[in-house]
């Protein structure tokens, strides 16, 4: 059976319970199954990447022990919150809102965060 | 080997062949805090009764709540761990709880109601792999 | 392995509590359509709600309302805004077998 296109869509900011980092688990699951796993973050998820650069470097940590490429983050997201000059890692790829719309449309199934 | 007339799961699903899809469901709210329990319920009857097979559903995050066999609510009819369970006792749906998840939030063997299993979070990607569609609630 | 089937949108939260509907609207692939459940419902009776909506191009090909949340609501009389169709748990699953991925917002 060939991989599923599964998108994980996080669209929460950092969270006090346990629930921010369940949301990044099941996708590293995913990728751990051989999914061609994709992340989006949208709306308040941009927060997530803005938390700070240690959460920040901890965050990639996971994402590169577990192989994870698609990583996008979307333009429109950052810039209604302020955040359009955040510095990423290479590895985040910041999408216009019709891109995000378009990858979306190629997904078998979406799962959000 | 004796012939067995078939359950009525197989009859519904030999008479809905054609159209028959494999559904996963994914519950992230806990029972009593938000409707997405309910509504997930409603759903995979309403699934079941349409010949559609329900692959299983995984309960994540606060989901984890509906196994809890404690939970006493005063009105047994809006008892969803009690629906739940019901679900699987009539249906064989198989229902499994995140282990992880579980055990950040208390729920573990000792307090899970029947016709749930605890197990890994590799079953719901599992899920998803065979399953046509993945239904989330509480998203 | 194209996916031939426009998504289903499914959002679960009243327009007035939260912004999950406004920023669902904003990622519509043209052909996607729009299911209102649970306190989203209260979006169905809500005119106004939609006034923007009517002259984008990406509108939702159909948007429906699930009719045990609306009675549920006590909002089973109230006439729905333009355009919008009741639906109940069966054709709820209709609409998953004739759409995917099914995107819960």
């Amino acid at each position: 059976m060939s991989a599923k296109r599964i998108m994980f869509v996080l669209r929460n900011g950092k969270t006090a319970g346990p629930s921010t980092d369940e949301r990044i688990e099941v996708a590293m699951m995913a990728q751990a199954f051989d999914q061609e796993v994709h992340l989006a973050y949208l709306d308040d998820g941009v927060f997530t990447l803005a938390a700070g650069p240690d959460d920040l470097a901890a965050l990639l940590a996971k994402i590169e022990e577990s192989d994870i490429s698609h990583i996008w983050v979307e333009q429109q997201s950052l810039a209604e919150r302020g955040l359009a000059d955040l510095v990423l890692p290479d590895l985040f790829a910041v999408l216009d809102r019709h891109q995000i719309i378009e990858l979306m449309g190629q997904m078998h199934m979406v799962i959000p965060g | 080997m004796h012939w067995r007339p078939p359950d009525d799961r197989t009859v519904r699903h030999a008479q809905y062949k054609e159209t028959a899809l494999k559904f996963a469901l994914l519950v992230l709210k806990a029972p009593f805090q938000h409707q997405a329990s309910a509504s997930a319920l409603a759903f995979a009857r309403a699934s079941l009764d349409q010949g559609h097979q329900l692959v299983r559903v995984f309960f994540y995050e606060e989901g984890v709540q509906n196994a809890n066999r404690l939970a006493a609510p005063s009105a047994p009819d809006t008892n969803l761990v009690h629906l739940w369970s019901n679900l699987a006792s009539e249906q064989g749906v198989d229902l499994v709880v995140c282990a992880s998840a579980g055990l950040r939030r208390g729920l573990r063997e000792a307090n899970l109601a029947p016709g749930f299993r605890i197990s890994g979070l590799g079953q719901l990607i599992e899920a998803t792999i065979i399953a046509d569609r993945l239904v989330t609630f509480g998203g | 392995m194209n996916k031939p089937l426009p998504a289903l949108h499914i959002v679960n939260k009243s327009p007035f509590a939260a912004s999950s509907l406004e920023q669902c609207l904003q990622r519509l692939a043209v052909g996607d359509s729009l299911l209102l459940i649970e306190d989203a419902v209260y979006a169905a009776i809500t005119e106004e709600i939609w006034d923007g909506l009517r002259t984008q191009p990406n509108k939702p090909a159909r948007i429906l309302a699930l009719s045990p949340d609306l009675c549920q609501r006590g909002l089973a009389d109230k006439s729905l805004a333009e355009g919008i169709e009741q639906v109940d748990y069966a054709g709820f699953v209709e609409l998953v077998t004739t759409h995917n991925p099914i995107h819960s917002w």
